[in-house]
């Protein structure tokens, strides 16, 4: 296709699209289309600081006598003081959700999985020993013997000349006697497929002796595919399980997955047998679903999720899970929502946002602890980290997300998990924070400095942790990349005049000589954060900077505990 | 004159049809055929071939909106014309800014002569545009459509211009990888 063909079909795509775009009429700025006045009575737990904000972002307000007027708003109060008149409305920032309607239905929340048993959670819950009581399908394919000959052409190459001939031979007998080639392909027990077959397929087969031809392909590391063939022969039918048992053990199953697989055998031997077995459609098998094997093609994850299993085992009732995909960035998330002593669901709370969920989550129960001791304000914590088939402690998934898709994933923040947060909590989006560390660091560096670029508005604070920046140049320039920008805040400040939004920027002040191999001549962690410092002062930014005495992510637990208590007072 | 007047003009074959129609839209065609075409003879010449087809194609068809009706006419005809004027030349305008914009969402190894079914393709579209924000969708169409620039969108509809971008470039990039989900690349 040629862009010259796209850009046609746009011009042949139906009018109404055309008359939407006419009809749309210059928009009001987001802050007085999306901010809007609410009458509900909210608790009195606004600090002066988001006061100030609120009445900024309010834009026209007038003191007459001591009495807040709204202009353009018919909301007025006869409180003489700003910061108690103020209080006692809330306004309410609402967030649009664009979730498309693939990420609409795979959306799911639930309560606590984290501490489960990955091995308990295959195990069906239903499965019986009793040999009589199971379901065995097959599906066989069927070839004429013009396509069986010609796949074993293709494979000419990889047979010996004995099964060459020998196949040539039977595919020639069948021809002659007209019949096609039929041939048993999968065998699901109970929904499962059976990794080898079953000599009861032969219908000469007694009992004894068992032998076939194994093959195996080995790809080297030099990418080159070795061909291997075995021939192997068992006395009876318990040698062969004892071979299969051997295979699955160097396959990785388990103990209790490799019993299951015989079983599975021993079953469709028995309906093979007995003819007992539903034949189902050429085509029904999907290989690629990982929920047909006895043993997850995907690799569980939860092991390396690090946290006080005894401290998450006390407050677990109050964590719910969220899995949720995006479909721009194809990828599955889990989030994990704690939610503060006393939650009310009438009642709004500020969200405290974590990136790199697979380390923060274990953080939860600590800063829940200082809402129950009262040093901190009530608080819904949130924590971003992959699904529990996805290593979110691995360089390249965290790099990969965090920096080379920052934007991606800030779309997806901003505009799909937030939003969605707000359908099933009371959110004071205004106050919410948004946390990221090292590469999360960049990535919430990159989402305060774009903030303005999106309509939705979910976050107030922002706490920029040791941001790498300097990995922003040790990825393909040819990808988008901005890394340059990053040095003049994405522009930020050529957009406007000045940041609406609190910062927390931090770092280890004795971090830097720990990763002198990577900065490549560009500013290290620490020069990154004081010029970003700078600029941000130079702007007359609300911004709190403060380096602690530890290295790059030691002092991480202590500084959400401070934050929480600067930001959330009790 | 109201567009239902004028419409009601093309039905009873009158061809005060056109010259009303001339008078009323005349500059809009103008201004689209100019997004696309240097020339100002072809710019004219853009101009009287869509009003022609307007004539031809009413009846039987009666646009719900006129303007929108009579500016698809003219981008698609000045486009096609574009075509033909300069096959390997590179000049000034919307047009060469637009086509190397999409270049993006084809990469140039997918860039090859292919028999396209272009009613599917415009499906394609269409199902793709649904999907967007009511937002993205219109600055799409006000960009690849009607081939205003990122400044006039920006002014037309209060936006930044870096938001206009912002917003074209992921769109671009939901295209493509949209493109080749349903198999085009």
């Amino acid at each position: 296709m040629k862009n010259e063909d796209l850009l046609k079909a746009i011009g042949k795509i139906n009018e109404k699209y055309l008359i939407e775009a006419q009809e749309r009429t210059a928009k009001k700025s987001f802050t007085e289309e999306n901010i809007v006045m609410g009458v509900e009575v909210v608790k009195e737990r606004k600090s002066k600081k988001i006061l100030e904000r609120i009445a900024a972002a309010a834009a026209a307000v007038t003191l007459v006598g001591g009495t807040v007027v709204f202009i353009g708003k018919e909301h007025f109060t006869d409180k003489n003081n700003i910061s108690t008149s103020v209080s006692d409305k809330e306004l309410i920032i609402r967030l649009e959700n664009k979730m498309t309607e693939t990420e609409f239905a795979r959306v799911s929340k639930h309560g606590l999985t984290l501490l489960d048993d990955p091995e308990e959670i295959t195990e069906p819950e239903t499965f019986s020993p009793e040999l009589t009581e199971h379901k065995v399908c097959i599906e066989f394919h069927t070839r004429t013997a013009d396509e069986m000959l010609s796949e074993i052409e293709s494979m000419r190459d990889k047979m010996s000349d004995k099964d060459y001939e020998q196949a040539v031979e039977r595919i020639k007998d069948c021809n002659e006697s007209e019949k096609d080639f039929r041939a048993p392909v999968y065998i699901l027990v109970d929904g499962k497929i059976c990794q080898h077959s079953s000599p009861y397929f032969f219908s000469d087969y007694d009992g004894g002796e068992i032998s076939f031809t194994q093959s195996t392909t080995i790809t080297n590391s030099d990418g080159k595919i070795t061909y291997n063939e075995e021939d192997l022969s068992f006395a009876n039918m318990e040698e062969y399980f004892d071979w299969i048992r051997e295979q699955d053990k160097e396959a990785g199953f388990t103990e209790k997955e490799i019993e299951r697989d015989i079983l599975n055998m021993t079953i469709a031997n028995e309906a093979i047998k007995n003819g007992t077995y539903e034949e189902i459609p050429e085509g029904t098998v999907d290989i690629n679903d990982s929920s047909l094997y006895i043993k997850s093609t995907e690799e569980d994850y939860r092991h390396v999720w690090e946290y006080d299993r005894e401290s998450v085992e006390e407050i677990k009732d109050f964590i719910e899970e969220i899995n949720i995909y995006d479909e721009e960035l194809d990828t599955e998330f889990l989030v994990h929502v704690t939610l503060p002593p006393g939650y009310d669901e009438n009642k709004t709370y500020p969200v405290f946002f974590l990136t790199d969920g697979v380390w923060r989550f274990g953080n939860h129960p600590e800063l829940r602890k200082l809402m129950e001791n009262n040093e901190a304000d009530e608080t819904i914590l949130v924590s971003l980290g992959y699904n529990y088939h996805i290593d979110g402690t691995h360089a390249y998934n965290r790099f990969n997300d965090l920096v080379v898709r920052r934007d991606e994933l800030l779309d997806f923040i901003t505009d799909n998990l937030m939003p969605y947060l707000g359908e099933n909590y009371n959110i004071d989006y205004a106050n919410s924070t948004l946390y990221g560390h090292s590469d999360g660091g960049v990535f919430t560096h990159n989402a305060l400095f774009k903030s303005d670029l999106y309509e939705n508005q979910p976050f107030g604070n922002y706490i920029i942790g040791s941001p790498a920046l300097w990995g922003l140049y040790n990825y393909n320039e040819s990808i988008d990349n901005d890394s340059e920008d990053c040095k003049n805040d994405y522009g930020y400040f050529d957009r406007n005049e000045k940041l609406d939004k609190s910062v927390f920027l931090c770092a280890g002040a004795l971090e830097d000589p720990d990763y002198a191999d990577k900065y490549n001549g560009h500013d290290t962690t620490l020069e990154g954060v004081a010029k970003l410092n700078e600029r941000l002062e130079s702007y007359g930014a609300d911004v709190t900077y403060k380096l602690y005495d530890s290295h790059h992510y030691q002092f991480i637990p202590e500084m959400l505990c401070e934050v929480l208590k600067t930001y959330h007072p009790a | 004159m109201e567009d239902d007047q004028i419409i009601l003009l093309f039905n009873q074959r009158k061809e005060e049809a056109i010259s009303v129609t001339a008078e009323k839209y005349g500059d809009v065609c103008k201004k689209t055929a100019g997004r696309i075409l240097e020339a100002k003879q072809d710019i004219d010449e853009c101009v009287n071939d869509s009003l022609m087809q307007l004539w031809n194609s009413i009846p039987p068809q009666r646009p719900s909106n006129l303007a929108a009706f009579l500016v698809t006419i003219t981008r698609n005809i000045a486009f096609d014309r574009h075509k033909y004027n300069t096959r390997h030349k590179r000049g000034k305008g919307q047009i060469y800014l637009v086509l190397d914009e999409l270049s993006e969402c084809i990469s140039s190894s997918e860039d090859v002569e292919d028999t396209i079914d272009e009613r599917l393709l415009v499906q394609s579209v269409e199902k793709f545009l649904d999907k967007l924000s009511f937002d993205a969708r219109t600055i799409f169409v006000q960009r690849y459509l009607v081939m205003l620039s990122v400044s006039e969108i920006a002014e037309r509809y209060d936006l930044s211009e870096s938001k206009v971008k912002v917003t074209l470039m992921r769109v671009r990039k939901k295209l493509r990888k949209y493109l080749k989900q349903e198999g085009w690349l």
